[in-house]
C-alpha cells in the first residue's frame, strides 16, 4: 500500500514536470498553430539562468542583504526575462520567416534552434560560468556550481529548510496556479480572448481591430515566462539539470500535449499525467521494468495518434476541402 | 521572382560535348580538392564552390547545365563512368580519405532514401537513422550470428527494412504533418532505446564480427598489392560504394521523372486533389516509406559490414536529424541536390573532427540558416520539364 | 530577392552567430600533434580517448598523463629519436573512434597506439589496428572480451577488466562486511552492463539474495519509481553499476527519500569530484572500489602526482588517468626493446612479453594479452571528500555504515 501511495505521489510530480513544458506547447500551438519543439530547450535554459543568475548575485551577496523569498523572486525575474528574450527569438528566426510556407519548416527550424540552445549552454556554462563559480566560491562560501558539459547542480531555492513533502507540494501548487492563471487569462481577459480570436482566424481578427502582431509577440514573452518558471520547478525537482535534456522534455511535452490534445490547455495536464503514470508504473511495478518505461510511454503515445489523433478531450475537427 | 530578363549567359563554346567534358572535370578536380585537402584549404574551397552554385542557380544557369547534359547525355554518361573509375584510385594511397569517401557515399544513400518521403511526399520522417540501423543489424546478426554469406545477409538486410518501413509506414497513413512527424519521432526514440535492451542484439556493446562484403575469396575491404602498390584497404569497397550510390540515383531519378514521382508531388501539394484525381494515396505512401526504408537500410548494411562492428549510438535521433540536415541543405526533391548535401555535410563533419563539441551546434545552426535564407536548398527542385521528352529542342520553360 | 522579414533574420542571425562565436570560442581547443612526414628520426605513437562528450574528465585528464610520460622521456634522451604522439579523440563514440583509428593507421610512422574508456569504442577500432597489424593497449576500457585469443597478440590491456574490478569489492562487502540482500541498479552503457553481468554472477556465487535489477537511460533524472522499490524489497545495499551523475543523483534522491540505512556501492565509474558535488551532503558513507594501488602511498606514485598537479591540468586526476601514464611506461618500455628502428611487428611482440614497473606495481600480460597486475582498494565518502576506506573513521568505527 506504501509503495502504491508513493508512487502515485512520483508519478504526479512527473506528470506536473511534463505538464508544466507541455503547456507551453498547447499555448504556441493554441495561438500560431505551430509545433514550437524547442519549449522543452527553453525550460531548461530557463532552469540553467537561474543557476547562473544565482551563482552571480549570491557572490554579491544578495541573500545576506534581502529575505530569502525576495532575492529568490528577483532570480525568478531574471530568468522570466532570459526566457521571455529567447522566447521573442525563437519567434523571430524560427516561426516569423515561415508564416506563409508548410507548416512543417517552423517544427523544423525550431528543432534546429532547440540544439543551438542546447549546446550553447553546454558550452557557455562550461567556459563562462565556471571560472565565475570558482571566482565567487574564493571569496566566500562555496557554490554547488561546476564545469563541464557534465550535469549542474540546482540550488535549492524551494523550501530550503522544509522537508521533502512540503516542496512537493509547492511544485504541485505552483503547477496548478499557473494552470488555472493561464485559464482565467485566455478566457476572462481581453488579450486572452485575442489569442483565442487568433487561432480561430487570423485575417478576421485584424478586421475587428486586434493588433495580431502585438498579441503574437505578446504570446512568445507569456510562453517564454511560463516555461521559465517550469525549468525553474524541473530543475528544483530533478535537483540537477543537464543541457541535453531538454530534447527529452521537449519530445515528452510535445508528447503529452498531443495526447491531451494539441489546442487545449488541459490536454497538457491529462497528456502529462497519463505518461508519467504509464512510465511510474512500468518503472515501479514490473521488474527491470525501467528500462522499458520509455518505450512503452512513446507506443503509447503512437498508438494515440493514430487512433485518436484529436486527443483525449480535443474537439475532433472534420478537415474543410 | 527571380530571373528577370537576365539572360542565361554561359559561353557558347560549353554548348557541346566538350562543354560538358570540362564541367565534368571540375567538378571532379573539386570533389578532390575538398575531400583530400587540408582543413583550411578544403573549407575555403567547400565555401567558394557553395557561393559559386548561389550565383548559377540565381542566375540560372545550374539549370542550363542540367539541360546541356541532358543533350549531351552519352557525353556526360561516359565522362562521369571514367571519372567515378579514377576517382578511388586516386585515394589510394590515402586511407583516412577513402574511409570518408565511403562514409559519403553511405550518407547519399541514406539521403536518397529519406527524400522519396521528406522531399517528394511531404512527409517529415524523422527516423532515417532507424531504417539504417534495421539494414545493419540484419547484416550483422546474420553474418556474424548464423555465419551467412554476406551477399545474401545484404539481400536479407534489403527485405528486412522495407519490410519496416512498411510496418511504420501502414500506421503513419491516418496521420499527417505534426502528427507524422511525432509517430516517426517517438518511433526513433524507441528503437534506439529498444536495441539497447535486447541482449540478444548485444544491447549497449553492439555486434561485433561482421562479415565484409566479399567476392568469392576476394574481401572488399582488404590491403592488395596492385603493380607493386600496396593501395588502402578501403579502395575496392569504395568502387562497390560508388557503384551502389550510382545505381540508387539512377532509380531514385527514374522514379523522379515517372508517374509514380510525379504523383507523390502531387501528394506533397494536395491530397485531396490528389485523392480526386484517382492516385491511391495509401499505396502511394507506402510506396515512398518502402523505398525510401530500402535504400537506408541499404546504406546502413554497408555502413555495418565496411566498419564489422554496429551498435545503437550509430543509429540515434541525432544521426537521424543529421541526414534531414542533408536533405534539407542540399534541395528538397532533387536527386543530385540532396547527394550534394550528403556529401557537404558529411566532408565538414570528417574535417571539423577536432572542433567535435561543437559539431552539432554547427549542425543545428546550418539547419537553421538553410531554412531562414533558403528553404529550398542549394540545388532546388527543378520545374519538370516534360517538352523535353517530346521535342528534340531545347524549349525554355518558365519559372515558378 | 529575400523577403524583407527574412533578410532581417538573416542580419540578425549573423549577429547571433558572430556571438556565439566569441562566448564559445574564449578558451581555444589545441589540434592534435600533427608531424612533419620529412624528418627521418620520428617515431609516431597514437593515443585515443574521449576528449569532447560526455566522459570528457576522464579523456582529457589521460590525454595530459600520458602526454607527460612521453615528454619526459623525449627529454631524457634515452631515445634516438624523438616520439610524437597523434591525439584522437574519440568523443565516446564508435563510430569517430574507427575513423581516428583509420587516421592513426594511415600514418606509417605508427608503430603502436593505445586507448580507449569506453568498450564500445573500443570494439569498434579494435577490428582495424588487428587488420592494420598495428599493436593496441587498451589503459581504460573493462568489457571482458576484448582480450581474447582471437585478438591476440595485437591487442592487450593494462586495465582490469570488470570482474578483476568487481571481485574485490564483492570481497570485502559481501565476506568480510556481511551485506547479503542486494539491488543492483546500472545504466544501459556497455560499461553499466559489463558491471552488471559480472555483479549479477558474482552475487550468485556467493550466495546472495538479489532482489532487483534495474537499467537506465543515460540521461534519466528521476530515479524515484526505482528507489519507492528499492524500498518495498527491504535490500539492505545498492549496487550501482555505472557512472558518476546518474550515481549522484540515484543516491541524492535516496538521502532525500531517507533511505540512508541502506549501503551505496559503486564501481571507479562513480570515484569522481562531481559524485561529491552533485551529490553534496546526500553523498556521504558512498563506498566506491577504485583498481590498481593508491598512487599516494608510493613515492613514484607521489611523483606522479607532484608532476601532474605541477603540469597545471584544469581536469583533475580520474580512476583510470595511473592507467593512462602506465600505458605509456609500457609502451616506452617496448620500444626501449625494440632498438634504433621499431616497427609494428616488433612492438606486438614487444608489448605481450614485456614486463614493466610503473606507478601501479609490475604489468605483465597472460596468454590473451590481459594485465596479471590486479589491485583494488576501496574508498568512501567522508566530510564530501573520498578517502581511502583504511584510513576513514568508518573503519576505526567512529562513523558506522548501515547495517547489513
Amino acid at each position: 500500500m506504501e509503495l502504491l501511495f508513493g508512487q502515485i505521489i512520483n508519478a504526479i510530480l512527473l506528470g506536473c514536470t511534463y505538464t508544466l513544458v507541455a503547456i507551453g506547447f498547447s499555448l504556441f500551438f493554441g495561438v500560431m498553430d505551430v509545433v514550437v519543439f524547442c519549449a522543452g530547450d527553453i525550460a531548461i535554459f530557463g532552469a540553467f539562468s537561474i543557476m547562473g543568475a544565482y551563482t552571480i548575485l549570491a557572490s554579491a551577496g544578495i541573500f545576506s542583504v534581502l529575505p530569502f523569498t525576495v532575492a529568490v523572486f528577483i532570480l525568478l525575474l531574471v530568468a522570466s526575462i532570459l526566457c521571455a528574450s529567447l522566447g521573442l527569438l525563437t519567434y523571430r528566426f524560427s516561426v516569423k520567416p515561415f508564416e506563409n510556407t508548410s507548416a512543417l519548416m517552423p517544427l523544423l527550424s525550431t528543432i534546429a534552434l532547440g540544439v543551438v540552445i542546447k549546446e550553447v549552454l553546454g558550452l557557455v556554462f562550461q567556459r563562462v560560468v565556471n571560472p565565475l563559480a570558482k571566482a565567487a566560491a574564493s571569496g566566500g562560501e562555496a557554490l554547488a556550481v561546476q564545469g563541464g558539459r557534465n550535469p549542474q547542480a540546482m540550488p535549492v531555492l524551494i523550501a530550503p529548510d522544509g522537508t521533502i513533502t512540503e516542496r512537493n507540494l509547492i511544485i504541485i501548487g505552483v503547477t496548478l496556479f499557473l494552470l488555472l492563471a493561464l485559464f482565467l487569462f485566455l478566457n476572462k481577459t481581453k488579450i486572452g480572448l485575442s489569442m483565442q480570436a487568433i487561432s480561430q482566424n487570423k485575417d478576421l481578427s485584424r478586421m475587428i481591430g486586434i493588433n495580431v502582431n502585438r498579441i503574437v509577440i505578446l504570446t512568445f514573452v507569456i510562453g517564454g515566462v511560463l516555461l521559465a518558471i517550469g525549468g525553474f520547478l524541473v530543475g528544483s525537482y530533478n535537483t540537477i539539470i543537464r543541457f541535453d535534456n531538454g530534447t527529452m522534455y521537449g519530445t515528452k511535452g510535445f508528447a503529452a500535449a498531443v495526447v491531451g490534445g494539441l489546442s487545449n490547455i488541459y490536454g497538457a495536464i491529462v497528456g502529462g499525467m497519463l505518461l508519467a503514470f504509464v512510465e511510474v508504473f512500468v518503472s515501479g511495478y514490473i521488474p527491470n521494468g525501467t528500462a522499458y518505461s520509455s518505450i512503452i510511454a512513446f507506443v503509447v503515445v503512437v498508438f494515440f495518434i493514430v487512433f485518436k489523433p484529436e486527443g483525449i478531450i480535443g474537439e475532433k475537427t472534420v478537415e474543410k476541402v | 521572382m527571380k530571373d528577370q530578363g537576365t539572360k542565361p549567359s554561359i559561353p557558347n563554346f560549353l554548348y557541346s560535348a566538350l562543354g560538358v567534358l570540362m564541367i565534368n572535370l571540375i567538378i571532379f578536380v573539386l570533389l578532390y580538392v575538398i575531400i583530400a585537402a587540408e582543413f583550411a584549404v578544403s573549407m575555403i574551397t567547400l565555401l567558394c564552390t557553395i557561393l559559386v552554385m548561389l550565383y548559377l542557380d540565381k542566375k540560372g544557369l545550374i539549370n542550363e547545365i542540367f539541360s546541356i547534359f541532358i543533350k549531351y547525355k552519352r557525353t556526360a554518361l561516359i565522362s562521369t563512368v571514367v571519372l567515378a573509375l579514377i576517382f578511388p584510385l586516386m585515394l589510394a594511397d590515402k586511407r583516412y580519405i577513402a574511409h570518408i569517401a565511403i562514409i559519403v557515399t553511405v550518407y547519399g544513400m541514406a539521403a536518397l532514401g529519406l527524400n522519396f518521403q521528406m522531399g517528394s511526399t511531404n512527409m517529415v520522417n524523422f527516423a532515417p537513422a532507424a531504417f539504417m540501423g534495421i539494414g545493419a543489424y540484419s547484416i550483422a546478426v546474420l553474418t556474424a550470428k548464423f555465419g551467412m554469406s554476406s551477399w545474401v545477409a545484404l539481400a536479407i538486410a534489403i527485405l528486412t527494412s522495407g519490410l519496416m518501413g512498411l510496418l511504420i509506414g501502414i500506421p503513419t497513413l491516418r496521420t499527417k504533418d505534426y502528427y507524422l512527424s511525432l509517430v516517426t519521432m517517438a518511433l526513433q526514440l524507441a528503437f534506439t532505446m529498444v536495441l539497447f535492451n535486447i541482449p540478444y542484439l548485444g544491447g549497449p556493446n553492439g555486434i561485433s564480427g561482421v562479415k565484409p562484403l566479399s567476392i568469392g575469396e576476394f574481401s572488399l575491404v582488404k590491403s592488395y598489392t596492385v603493380f607493386g602498390v600496396k593501395i588502402a584497404p578501403q579502395i575496392p569497397y569504395l568502387y562497390l560504394c560508388i557503384l551502389i550510390l550510382a545505381l540508387f540515383i539512377y532509380i531514385a531519378m527514374r522514379i523522379y521523372i515517372s508517374r509514380i514521382g510525379l504523383s507523390l508531388n502531387t501528394i506533397a501539394q494536395d491530397e485531396v486533389a490528389a485523392n480526386c484525381l484517382g492516385i491511391n494515396i495509401a499505396a502511394r505512401k507506402l510506396f515512398a516509406f518502402v523505398i525510401g526504408a530500402i535504400f537506408c537500410g541499404v546504406a546502413g548494411a554497408l555502413y555495418g559490414s565496411y566498419t564489422s562492428y554496429v551498435g545503437p549510438d550509430d543509429f540515434g535521433f541525432p544521426k537521424s536529424l543529421m541526414i534531414i540536415c542533408m536533405v534539407i541543405l542540399g534541395g528538397m526533391d532533387n536527386v543530385v541536390g540532396v547527394v550534394t548535401g550528403a556529401f557537404i555535410l558529411t566532408v565538414i563533419t570528417e574535417k571539423l573532427r577536432v572542433f567535435s563539441d561543437f559539431q552539432q551546434l554547427v549542425y543545428g545552426l546550418i539547419l537553421l540558416t538553410v531554412l531562414i535564407v533558403r528553404p529550398a536548398g542549394l540545388i532546388p527542385k527543378r520545374v519538370r520539364n516534360y517538352c523535353m521528352v517530346f521535342k528534340k529542342n531545347i524549349v525554355k520553360h518558365t519559372q515558378d | 530577392m529575400l523577403k524583407k522579414s527574412r533578410k532581417y533574420s538573416l542580419l540578425w542571425l549573423v549577429v547571433l552567430m558572430a556571438a556565439l562565436l566569441i562566448a564559445a570560442g574564449c578558451g581555444g581547443q589545441d589540434a592534435g600533434t600533427g608531424g612533419d612526414s620529412e624528418a627521418p628520426d620520428v617515431v609516431k605513437l597514437g593515443f585515443l580517448s574521449p576528449i569532447t562528450g560526455p566522459n570528457s574528465a576522464e579523456g582529457a585528464a589521460a590525454r595530459n598523463a600520458f602526454l607527460m610520460a612521453i615528454d619526459a622521456a623525449n627529454a631524457s634522451g634515452e631515445f634516438p629519436y624523438t616520439i610524437e604522439v597523434i591525439v584522437i579523440d574519440d568523443a565516446s563514440k564508435p563510430e569517430v573512434g574507427a575513423a581516428g583509428a583509420q587516421q592513426i593507421v594511415a600514418d606509417e610512422k605508427v608503430v603502436a597506439a593505445t586507448g580507449h574508456w569506453n568498450s564500445g569504442v573500443a570494439e569498434a577500432t579494435i577490428p582495424i589496428f588487428k587488420q592494420a597489424e598495428i599493436p593496441l593497449l587498451i589503459w581504460g576500457a573493462i568489457k571482458e572480451g576484448l582480450t581474447s585469443p582471437e585478438n591476440y597478440p595485437y591487442i592487450t590491456r593494462s586495465a582490469p577488466t570488470a570482474a578483476q574490478e568487481n571481485e574485490p569489492l564483492a570481497n570485502i562487502l559481501i565476506k568480510d562486511m556481511g551485506y547479503k540482500k542486494w539491488f543492483i541498479v546500472s545504466d544501459v552503457t556497455s560499461y553499466g552492463e559489463a558491471n552488471t553481468e559480472v555483479f549479477t554472477k558474482i552475487l550468485a556465487d556467493m550466495g546472495c539474495e538479489l532482489l532487483g535489477t534495474e537499467k537506465v537511460q543515460e540521461g534519466t533524472v528521476d530515479f524515484r519509481p526505482i528507489i519507492q522499490k528499492i524500498k518495498s524489497s527491504g535490500a539492505t545495499a545498492v549496487y550501482f553499476g555505472g557512472v558518476v551523475t546518474e550515481a549522484s543523483l540515484l543516491k541524492n534522491q535516496m538521502h532525500e527519500a531517507g533511505m540512508d540505512d541502506v549501503l551505496f556501492a559503486g564501481i571507479s565509474g562513480i570515484y569522481s569530484e562531481d559524485f561529491l558535488k552533485i551529490g553534496a551532503e546526500a553523498a556521504e558513507g558512498a563506498l566506491a572500489i577504485k583498481p590498481g594501488i593508491d598512487p599516494s602511498k608510493s613515492p613514484e606514485g607521489q611523483k606522479f602526482l607532484d608532476d601532474y598537479a605541477a603540469g597545471g591540468y584544469s581536469e583533475p586526476v580520474g580512476a583510470f588517468t595511473p592507467y593512462a601514464y602506465e600505458a605509456a611506461l609500457i609502451l616506452l618500455n617496448a620500444l626501449k626493446q625494440c632498438g634504433d628502428n621499431p616497427t609494428p611487428a616488433a612492438m606486438v611482440d614487444a608489448i605481450k612479453d614485456s614486463e614493466t614497473t610503473g606507478i601501479m606495481g609490475t604489468t605483465t600480460f597472460n596468454e590473451f594479452g590481459q594485465t596479471n597486475n590486479v589491485a583494488a582498494y576501496m574508498l568512501v565518502v567522508q566530510d564530501g571528500k573520498w578517502v581511502s576506506f583504511d584510513e576513514s573513521e568508518y573503519a576505526t568505527g567512529t562513523r558506522v555504515l548501515p547495517q547489513p
